[in-house]
């Protein structure tokens, strides 16, 4: 029994371990590298920013691939049979015990190939939402609107995503306003219309366009402006910017918040 | 100096703008099939507004002062700036075709800012007279996303780049053969024309622009299939490389280019030296909009800007400084030798199309 275990196994000596950390730290040298100068070209590419950023999970993935396969390449000298047999004891221990790490990783190879969002996107991760930072082999890393940083497991990829630019630069921004049903609809949606047009972060083209859409409630009228901002990482700005100047015409013109349903009733 | 076809032709006057004082212009065939098709509709009852749409600098100006002359006493002559400080609407007259430069100076990227523009679209669209109308590129792209321009102005046509051959007619015409030296300070070596070349082409994948080397033949250079075989080389003309420099930096652009070409010109002498090129530009976002507000303006005051972008004089100082553009306190225009890699740059940041 000694002898059928110590066959696929090459001897553990304080070399082979040796090396199996060199591959190991080269291979976090190495991706943290990548990382670092593709995130620093990305920010110079402007337009292909998010393209780029594309690259380094998969380049991650490849390079701790290779680490891995290298390592247990050096450590494992299995037949056949013997390879079948340390699937099953491998297959039966994550069954057991491993089952949540794989599952994080299989998410993670999901995000690689199926792309359901890419570092850079602003997506929605279960009750997180914010801008993808970073993909790692089990979590993603978003940060939050509040600047947070937040992992999320790379197993609600799985069920719970929202992606909210799909690979874009550009990306929807909509930003509701509730003015009192007793105001002028038109001119307030022309205001927010301008507002949004005239806004230093829009984005126009006729792939991009703007809208304004009116919605009446009971006790307060809805001005909902959709738009694209050219850069997501601009989605808050836009809105404020927006928000801000509209309030601020619609001032002028007599455009005023709802009151609330006790001062309706009173009116 | 002998009189040519073009606009070699053209003159800058105090302002910088190119403005033309010869009867054929680049713009003469340009002019007669416009007179051709959209008057003669007029004539014919049919009413067939028209954009001419090109960036800054292109000197179309010129081209309204020859269009005016032509349709007088028909024509009376607008101005987009004048226009928005009346609101909009062009004074009562029995003309029975308005020609308005600078349809670009009808708004303002502000709340409230486009209603002069509207009034104007309404007026043209209600009018049974005729409209021509100038417009800046960059205005016009981001006006059709916002106000119907395209359907008061169904007949557009956007003034094309010129390439060097072109700059080269358009300049050299006004001398003999041999009348101008060209002073280039480097000239490499260029292998002799070949039948066979590597060329460029813009390839379209799934909305990305690449280009990709293609090999070209061309049958007229067959003859020196030999030569070229044997890798012989010549120095390139100095003329050609003058011109392609131009090209390059004026970005095709006439009205640049001869703004670039006159700064050249030391009769009989022609310095290539004078034609810098422009290093690639790296702004931040507030330089970026507020130059591509002016971009879009082509030139525009002071008060303007504060409208549009609140204070930004320190960003002003700064594209100063980098040489983009030009602030005398009250005005401040793009510098022409700047408009392509603003344009370039802006392009990247997708804040001009």
């Amino acid at each position: 029994m000694a002898d059928s275990l110590a066959t696929p196994l090459s001897v553990l000596d304080t070399a082979l371990i040796l090396r199996s950390a060199m591959i190991l730290a080269s291979a976090y040298i190495l991706s943290r590298a990548a990382t670092a100068l593709l995130s620093r070209i990305s920010e110079r590419a402007y337009g292909y920013r998010i393209t780029i950023k594309m690259i380094i999970p998969l380049l991650k993935f490849s390079i701790y691939g290779i680490a891995i396969y290298l390592i247990l390449h050096s450590v494992l000298v299995l037949s056949s049979a013997q390879a079948l047999a340390v699937s099953g004891l491998a297959g039966a221990a994550v069954g057991f015990g491993l089952k949540d790490l794989v599952a994080e990783v299989v998410g993670g190879i999901i995000i690689v190939l199926d792309k359901p969002y890419q570092v850079g996107d602003k997506v929605r991760i279960g009750e997180v939402y914010g801008e993808v930072r970073d993909i790692g082999l089990r979590s993603t890393r978003l940060i939050t609107p509040d600047d947070s940083l937040a992992s999320v497991s790379n197993q609600l990829v799985l069920r719970e995503v929202l992606n909210a630019n799909a690979g874009s630069q550009e990306m929807m921004v909509v930003i509701d306003l509730y003015i009192d049903p007793r105001s002028d609809a038109d001119l307030a949606r022309a205001i927010l219309f301008e507002a949004l047009v005239t806004s230093r972060y829009i984005r126009l083209s006729p792939r991009h366009p703007a809208k304004v859409l009116v919605k009446d409630f009971p006790f307060y009228r809805r001005l909902r402006a959709k738009g694209y901002v050219y850069d997501l990482r601009h989605e808050f700005d836009l809105e404020t910017d927006v928000t801000a100047r509209a309030w601020l015409a619609f001032k002028e013109v007599g455009i005023e918040a709802p009151k609330g349903w006790a001062a309706m009733i009173e009116a | 100096m002998k009189g040519g076809p073009i606009y070699a032709i053209m003159d800058l006057d105090d302002s910088g703008e190119v403005t033309a004082h010869d009867e054929d212009t680049l713009f003469a065939a340009a002019k007669e099939e416009i007179l051709r098709v959209v008057v003669d509709d007029l004539d014919d009852g049919m009413r067939s507004n028209l954009a001419l749409i090109a960036p800054p600098f292109y000197g179309l100006e010129a081209f309204l002062d020859r269009m005016a002359k032509a349709l007088y006493p028909r024509a009376q002559r607008l101005d987009g700036a004048d226009l928005y400080r009346d609101g909009g609407l062009p004074p009562e007259s029995d003309k029975s075709i308005g020609i308005v430069s600078g349809m670009e100076g009808l708004y303002r990227r502000r709340i409230g800012g486009f209603e002069a523009m509207k009034r104007f679209i309404d007026h043209v669209a209600s009018s049974p007279h005729l409209f021509i109308a100038t417009c800046n590129v960059y205005s016009w792209e981001y006006l059709q996303e916002i106000l119907p321009l395209g359907q008061v102005f169904p007949l557009q046509i956007r003034l094309p780049v010129l390439d060097a051959k072109d700059l080269m007619e358009i300049h050299l015409s006004l001398y003999g053969e041999a009348e101008l030296e060209f002073a280039i300070e480097k000239e490499t070596p260029v292998r002799v024309g070949c039948p066979i070349r590597l060329g460029r082409r813009s390839v379209a994948i799934r909305g990305w622009k690449v280009e990709v080397p293609v090999p070209e033949v061309r049958i007229k250079d067959l003859k020196d299939l030999r030569p070229c075989l044997r890798h012989k080389t010549e120095p390139p003309p100095s003329k050609r490389v003058f011109f392609e420099r131009l090209a390059r930096i004026s970005g095709g652009n006439p009205g640049v280019a001869e703004i670039l070409w006159r700064r050249a010109l030391e009769y009989p002498l022609v310095r290539s030296e004078t034609l810098q090129e422009v290093p690639s530009i790296d702004l931040d976002f507030d330089h970026s909009f507020i130059l591509s507000i002016i971009l879009s303006k082509g030139s525009l005051e002071l008060k303007e800007i504060a409208e549009v972008a609140g204070r930004s004089m320190e960003i002003l100082y700064g594209l100063q400084r980098r040489g983009m553009i030009s602030f005398d306190g009250k005005t401040i225009s793009m510098q022409p030798e700047a408009l392509k890699g603003a344009a370039d740059h802006l392009r990247r940041l997708k804040l001009v199309v």
